[in-house]
């Protein structure tokens, strides 16, 4: 038998050849693939969100766990897909607001979520109201997740929340919003449901306001 | 004798506490601010040297700030070495697309010649035509990306912080380092030789990995920077946007004069890090919550109490750029405070 622990081991250290081959190992032995993201993936994640958030590890690192841990989830959600099971927790939809055009942040908070066992949708850098608007309504989306790491253009996080609420989809969304300047009395100024100032922190938030444990 | 603000700074770089001075020293970083003070698109104030200039000496009269800065954008060398930018109006110039989209395209770059650039060669008119008109009133702020920072801009950062520490690619993104560490010596000398001063290295990249990291890969090129610009005369400054506590002790090594810390950085231990060294601090106060989102009263408040933190072995300024819309009130504040007695 396939030595799981090992799977955990892969995507914290982010070994993406590795965390592949285990998993391959571990479906030809008969793992449930659900049984392996819930017991080995995700806590592998939580536990690199923890060592990021005491800055035991930082950006490299966390980037190479979540490229493992998709790498994993690339081979394991096509089997789950086809067999009926859920494979999300929840649906995010993720960018960067208009006029901006860091992804960094935006990068880590969506990889940790992925990581955790929410669908991402990442819509990608510069992006105005109507974007965002039309792929929260395309994907039918639980949460939003706005970045911005400008002055300049974090008040455009209000325009796009302005936007859900002309489109009257503002109470069929979260939205949280994040990035270096962005502070939670901005966030509560500008109508946003929530604020993170980590990519952990945001898990926690989504799942607070997802009403997950 | 009356101080200038070059006389004032060299005072600081040689030992002299702030406190015997006439006040202590203002560095704030301004780019948007400063196009925007003068009405001018930024995109302009990236790409045509006499606006950045114009703008300088508009600011630093008005706002009593002690440097004239050729500091605009983080992507001159980027689009000399060949990326294709784009270039908006009024936001920051970026590349439509990354030069080196896979590693191996590092075969593929070449080095430069800083005087037969478009967007460096600009940044030395600037230099120029400061040091013709003002001499060494103020010190001249020429300006170079760190190893890391234009690796990231060449590679995308995403990218380029998985080579860092990707085994496979290791080989390849350290010879990528190298010869952004020889653009850079280039840049640096062609800077100090057209009449800069200071040299400013701006590495931010650096803040987001880990020590060992920063002192295995990186330290190495950033000392053989620091290297080249005191040998060709300048001092050497380092810029590191972002909480870089976990590596102050080996930036300390690495010999830079002046080194820049984030609001989030803590000042006292900064100061006793650098001390016995040679470098004197530049920093810190918050620039959002503090500089934008303040008002005078906060302003002076957050001066005083950074003074008094550095006691009296840092310039002062905010932690990284002062926001476009910052009202002028609270940057005349911030100068004012920078002349109370303590």
């Amino acid at each position: 038998m396939t030595d799981l622990s090992l799977l955990y081991e892969a995507i914290l250290k982010g070994k993406s050849k590795s965390a592949v081959e285990i998993t391959n190992l571990a479906l030809a032995d008969g793992a449930e693939p659900k049984m392996l993201i819930d017991e080995y993936m995700i806590k592998a994640m939580g536990e690199v969100g923890r060592r990021f958030e005491n800055q035991e590890i930082f950006v490299p690192e966390l980037l190479m766990a979540g490229r493992a841990m998709k790498a994993s989830l690339n081979i394991l959600q096509p089997i789950m897909k086809s067999s009926g099971e859920k494979t999300s927790i929840g649906k995010i939809v993720i960018g960067t607001v208009k006029g901006d055009l860091h992804d960094i942040g935006k990068n880590l908070v969506a990889s940790m979520l992925e990581g955790c066992g929410f669908e991402v949708i990442d819509i990608g850098i510069d992006m105005d109201s109507d974007k965002f608007v039309e792929s929260v309504r395309e994907h039918n989306a639980d949460v939003l997740g706005l970045s911005a790491l400008l002055t300049t253009t974090m008040p455009y996080m209000k325009t796009v929340i302005d936007a859900f609420a002309d489109a009257g989809l503002r109470d069929k969304v979260k939205i949280i919003v994040g990035g270096a300047p962005v502070s939670a009395g901005f966030a509560a100024e500008i109508g946003a449901d929530g604020y993170s100032d980590t990519a952990n922190s945001a898990v926690t938030t989504v799942k607070e306001l997802l009403g997950i444990k | 004798m009356k101080l200038t603000p070059y006389t004032r700074l060299r005072a600081m770089l040689d030992g002299e506490n702030a406190g015997n001075l006439d006040r202590a020293t203002n560095m704030n970083i301004l780019m948007f601010f400063a196009a925007y003070y003068i009405n001018a698109p930024f995109g302009k104030f990236c790409t045509d040297y006499n606006t950045l200039v114009d703008a300088n000496y508009r600011c630093v009269e008005k706002f009593d700030i002690d440097v004239l800065s050729t500091m605009s954008d983080p992507v001159r060398e980027t689009a000399d070495f060949g990326t294709e930018l784009e270039i908006p109006e009024d936001e920051l110039p970026h590349p439509k697309k990354v030069l080196l989209p896979n590693i191996e395209d590092i075969e593929n770059l070449q080095l430069f010649d800083p005087l037969k650039s478009v967007r460096i060669l600009d940044r030395i008119k600037a230099i120029e035509r400061f040091k013709k008109e003002r001499g060494d009133e103020y010190p001249i702020l020429g300006w170079v990306e760190g190893p890391l920072a234009e690796a990231s801009d060449l590679r995308g950062i995403n990218d380029a912080l998985i080579d860092i520490i990707d085994e496979d690619n290791e080989e390849l993104f350290d010879r990528l380092l190298e010869k952004c560490t020889q653009e850079a010596i280039l840049c640096s000398v062609a800077q100090v030789e057209a009449g800069a001063h200071i040299i400013g290295v701006g590495d931010a990249a650096c803040s987001l990995i880990n020590r060992n990291l920063y002192r295995d890969k990186i330290v190495q090129y950033e000392k053989r920077i620091v290297e080249a610009i005191k040998g060709a005369g300048g001092i050497a400054r380092l810029h590191i946007c972002g909480n870089i506590n976990h590596i102050l002790e080996d930036i300390a090594t690495a010999g830079f004069d002046i080194v820049d810390i984030d609001w989030m950085v803590d000042m006292k231990k900064a100061v006793s890090i650098m001390e016995g060294t040679g470098a004197i601090i530049n920093g810190n106060i918050d620039p959002v919550a503090i500089v934008l989102n303040g008002n005078p009263d906060i302003i002076r408040e957050a001066v005083i109490k950074t003074r008094r933190e550095s006691g009296g072995r840092a310039c002062i300024s905010a932690g990284c750029e002062i926001p476009k819309f910052t009202p002028h009130e609270n940057l005349l504040a911030f100068a004012e405070a920078l002349y109370e007695k303590i």
